[in-house]
């Protein structure tokens, strides 16, 4: 991860734009570096390339295997096992949910999003959000 | 004094966005989920002082919205900001066209939107 005063960098990992719009504006105005993705293989490519404090990703994106954001988390878990990673999912279940933290997700975040609370689990997390 | 802003868009994640972005200019804020909405709410609030409007929208576009209130005399003057969306310059030039003050493009960085507004009411309260 970076120095201590150095800008956090958050990467936001869903095929919805509106979705990548919000929260990235939301967290930019927070002073995050943000990276956005909307398929698995840009978001891999992110990661090789950026020490990222948090990744958050949908489950389901436009891809085959409607779990990609799972993949996405099980591949973080193998190469940056100290990255936080917050799964988020309109599709949600108990089963899904488990499955997310036996694969070793920080937080599971039930959609639809709520900007504010996102922000304050993101805070939570211990990564502070500048006012 | 209090600004009035009317967001017109059909998202409920975009209005809390704006939401988030005003709040900084101590905003009041009055949200409508399309075109038609919008013209019901500005009804109700002749003393908006600015609109964000989405193209984009069910019932009544963005496009319809503008035409419409650009119609109305007591409207006419209260400045449109249209949001458009990448590949959709056609529409945004037909919004200016229309009447529109200006335009943001999605995905748009805090700046830009903090710099529109900037000239519409000022910096923002420190």
């Amino acid at each position: 991860m970076g120095e201590a005063n150095a800008p956090k960098k958050i990467l936001i990992v869903d095929d919805e734009p509106t979705i990548l719009l919000t929260l990235s504006y939301a967290l930019r105005s927070r002073d995050v570096e943000v990276i956005t993705a909307s398929r698995l293989e840009p978001a891999e490519e992110a990661l090789k390339k950026h020490a990222f404090d948090l990744v958050i990703a949908d489950i389901r994106m436009s891809g085959i295997l409607g779990e990609e954001g799972l993949e996405l988390l099980t591949y973080i878990r193998r190469y940056w096992p100290g990255t936080k990673v917050i799964i988020m999912t309109a599709h949600g279940s108990e089963e899904v949910r488990q499955d997310a933290y036996d694969r070793g997700a920080t937080h599971y975040y039930q959609k639809p999003v709520d900007i504010q609370e996102l922000m304050r689990k993101i805070e939570e997390l211990g990564i502070p959000l500048k006012n | 004094m209090l600004k009035k802003v009317l967001v017109v868009d059909d998202s409920a994640l975009i209005h809390q966005m704006y939401k988030m972005v005003l709040m900084r200019y101590r905003c009041e804020i009055v949200q409508a989920l399309n075109g038609q909405d919008g013209i019901d709410k500005l009804e109700k609030n002749p003393d908006v002082n600015m609109m964000l409007v989405d193209i984009n929208m069910p019932l009544m576009n963005g496009l319809e919205f503008i035409q419409k209130v650009k119609a109305l005399k007591k409207f006419a003057s209260i400045p449109i900001i249209i949001v458009s969306t990448e590949g959709k310059e056609e529409d945004t030039q037909r919004g200016l066209a229309l009447g529109a003050s200006g335009y943001v493009k999605k995905p748009f960085q805090p700046s830009d939107l903090h710099s529109l507004i900037n000239k519409l009411f000022g910096a923002p309260p420190a």
